[in-house]
């Protein structure tokens, strides 16, 4: 354990209960009180470690950690939602365009046609979702104290159907496609997708793999004085020239994202 | 003796380890134990405290991105990335994922970069079989090539490289670098260079360009 002793002050009380109470702090109260708890590796040369330095990352930032795994046992389930809609290419919005489906959209699967980003969240249950809570303010060039948030998400896919055509078919331009991203969330709720994070992926109905990508969030992606309060997988099927309810819709499984802020000099 | 410290400062252009402290806190602590109050001046302690770890600089980084959506597929726009049918790594967006890096003490390097690859619509399925990896002073590192670690033995028809009309790569790899200025590219290479392994529709022979649209990476010196 780190020594980190606090020094007594003009003014403040001594007796046997302070003093107690600042070793204490420095070796724990149990089993032995005070100093006598300090490890031999405490006292050693090179005892200095990265114990003593205060910490890069502040925890009030991300109050429930900087990764996400679900589920905790496999669980396909099936993401009924296009992306694109029918038309060629994507809609306008297509950024800030999310499902409206089900009890909680647009976490998990909509349980029906629907157009629009869904966050994978087994069962639909926000608390599963792939979604790590931040609470950063985008001031000047920095969200919080950091130059920015390096995120990524894998998504396990278990197969991509569609709902009316079933077996292998002819691969062309417009063959099944899933599209995955990375998304943010203000203090407002209101959910956008970094563009530069989105990807296609071409599956036919017969692949089954990790569908990953990853942004760098920058100070820039954020308009200043905005809190960052969330980021986020999505997901959606996609198709060049199908329509909501035609498309295939993707079938996923295991999902993780992780979030790590950095602070750092140019390179 | 001359007290000199600390034997290493830290700047804002170099990385840093807790070892760093250790070692220029050693020999001052073994001093200290012969010194008393009366060897300090009341300034010492402002003249010692020459940075703040919870704000200051621990790492050097670099990012970088360009968006070109995909989803009509428009393999004619002008500021995609091509990677020819040549079987020669070639490098991804260089505008904006070549980086020339200078080290000053060497250090670990985490790279991360993805891309969006796509083929013509004219030759869908002319799935591509293409490697990514880094290349750093012109030499691809194996170890981060995606698509095949087996590469050099796979059979060379069935079993190497990426494929589908449009999909993507994610590769992300921590190495050390030696002291001193490094090229670090992100690059691809198509493995389909003669015809008959490489079919179309009609089984005619059609070799076609790999397209990089979207692209994005992230370079981070961490630490000694």
């Amino acid at each position: 354990m780190p020594i980190n002793y606090t020094k007594t002050q003009e003014g403040d009380t001594l007796n046997a209960a302070s003093l107690n109470d600042k070793f204490d702090e420095i070796a724990g109260t149990a089993p032995d009180q005070g100093l006598n708890n300090l490890g031999q590796e405490d006292l050693e040369r090179f005892a200095l470690r990265r114990d003593h330095l205060p910490s890069i990352i502040e925890s009030a930032g991300f109050p429930h950690g900087m990764c996400k795994v679900g589920p905790a046992t496999s669980t396909v389930e099936t993401y009924s939602s296009s992306l694109n809609a029918g038309v060629s290419g994507v809609p306008a919005a297509w950024l800030t365009t999310f499902g409206t489906l089900g009890a909680n959209a647009p976490y998990g699967p909509p349980g029906g046609a629907d157009t629009g980003w869904r966050i994978p969240a087994t069962g639909g249950t926000p608390a599963n979702a792939a979604e790590i809570e931040v609470g950063l303010i985008r001031t000047s060039q920095t969200i919080g104290n950091y130059r920015g948030i390096l995120v990524r998400i894998s998504i396990s896919l278990n197969s991509c159907l569609g709902p009316t055509v079933f077996g292998v078919s002819p691969i062309t331009h417009n063959s099944p496609s899933v599209v995955i991203g990375i998304g943010w969330e203000d203090q407002t709720g209101t959910r956008r997708v970094l563009d530069r994070s989105v990807r296609w992926s071409q599956v036919c109905n017969r692949i089954k793999g990790s569908l990953d990508t990853f942004t760098f969030i920058l100070p820039n992606d954020i308009p200043d004085g905005d809190t960052l309060t969330k980021v986020f997988a999505v997901i959606a099927g996609g198709s060049k020239a199908e329509v909501v309810g035609t498309t295939s819709y993707p079938k996923i499984d295991f999902y993780n994202i992780e979030a790590i802020p950095l602070r750092f000099g140019d390179m | 003796m001359a007290l000199k410290f600390p034997k290493r400062r830290i700047k804002a252009e170099q990385t840093h380890n807790f070892e760093d402290f250790d070692e220029s806190l050693d020999f001052v602590v073994e001093e200290m134990g012969k010194l008393n109050e009366h060897n300090f001046s009341s300034a010492i302690k402002s003249e010692l405290q020459i940075t703040d770890m919870s704000s200051d600089v621990c790492f050097k980084g670099y990012s970088n991105s360009v968006f070109i959506d995909v989803s009509t597929n428009n393999t004619a726009l002008p500021t995609l990335s091509k990677v020819k049918q040549n079987s020669l790594w070639t490098a991804i967006h260089p505008t904006y994922l070549t980086k020339e890096v200078t080290s000053t003490d060497g250090g670990h390097f985490r790279r991360v970069a993805g891309a969006q690859y796509s083929v013509a619509d004219t030759n869908v399925d002319s799935t591509s079989y293409t490697l990514f990896g880094f290349r750093v002073d012109g030499a691809v590192l194996p170890d981060s090539i995606i698509g095949d670690q087996d590469f050099f033995s796979s059979d060379d028809h069935m079993e190497i490289g990426m494929s589908g009309a449009h999909d993507s790569f994610l590769i992300d790899i921590t190495i050390y670098l030696s002291p001193g200025i490094h090229t670090i590219e992100v690059v691809g290479q198509t493995r389909n260079l003669v015809g008959i392994r490489r079919e179309d529709n009609t089984g005619t022979p059609s070799p076609e360009d790999l397209y990089i649209f979207t692209a994005e990476c992230f370079y981070w010196e961490l630490f000694r």
